[in-house]
């Protein structure tokens, strides 16, 4: 969502970039400077096993599609 | 460097980046928090993106169409479109989180918990299932 939404509407709607069609890709953007940024996840206070397990698993598969190139 | 006030489910301001130019911070826009690795100084967040844009047509996994009633429970002003399907890590600075300094930190709401889950279930589906069909824009670098 664009900035004016919450000011007073200055874009049209249709200024908001267009949605990827069906069946398009996963898009990963990948920023400069990023891989010089946490490489580790924390584990939440009173977090499960199984939780801490899912985001790890998340983390660790969008860091290797950002090392990949 | 700042510590890290992201949590998942947060929808804050940041600047995510555009296509055509993925590694840049792009124009100031909602993104939703899907996972935070750490409360540290040199964090980063994944985001993912949003717009008001409706979507029409049959749903492509990973795609929501928020209401209304629940675009409010969030924070939001208005139904919205939130794409998991494109998504971007940032490192949390300024550069892409323009409002990091300020006292809210540029946090206008939060997804409840379940949906919280499910978001970071969808895309965890994504990622796993469709590691052909990713694409990679950027020199993470």
């Amino acid at each position: 969502m664009d900035d004016t939404q919450h000011q007073t509407l200055l874009r049209p709607d249709d200024a908001e970039p267009e949605l990827a069609p069906f069946g398009a890709p996963l898009h990963i953007a990948v920023p400069a400077g990023l891989l010089d940024h946490a490489h580790t996840v924390d584990r939440e206070p009173g977090e499960s096993d199984e939780r801490y397990q899912a985001r790890c698993d998340l983390w660790a598969a969008v860091l290797d599609y950002a090392k990949r190139g | 460097m700042s510590q890290n006030p992201y949590c998942a489910g947060d929808f804050v301001w940041t600047h995510f980046p555009e296509r055509e130019n993925p590694a840049r911070p792009g124009p100031r826009h909602v993104g939703y928090v899907v996972l935070s690795n750490s409360t540290a100084p040199g964090s980063a967040v994944l985001v993912a993106f949003t717009t008001s844009r409706p979507w029409n047509g049959p749903r492509p996994p990973g795609l929501y169409s928020i209401d209304r009633e629940t675009a409010a429970s969030m924070g939001q002003s208005r139904p919205f479109t939130l794409d998991l399907r494109r998504i971007a890590p940032l490192p949390v600075t300024g550069a892409w989180f323009p409002d990091l300094d300020t006292p809210n930190h540029g946090i206008l709401g939060r997804a409840p918990e379940r949906l919280r889950l499910e978001y970071q279930a969808a895309l965890t589906e994504l990622a796993r299932r469709r590691r052909e069909n990713i694409e990679r824009l950027g020199p993470g670098r």
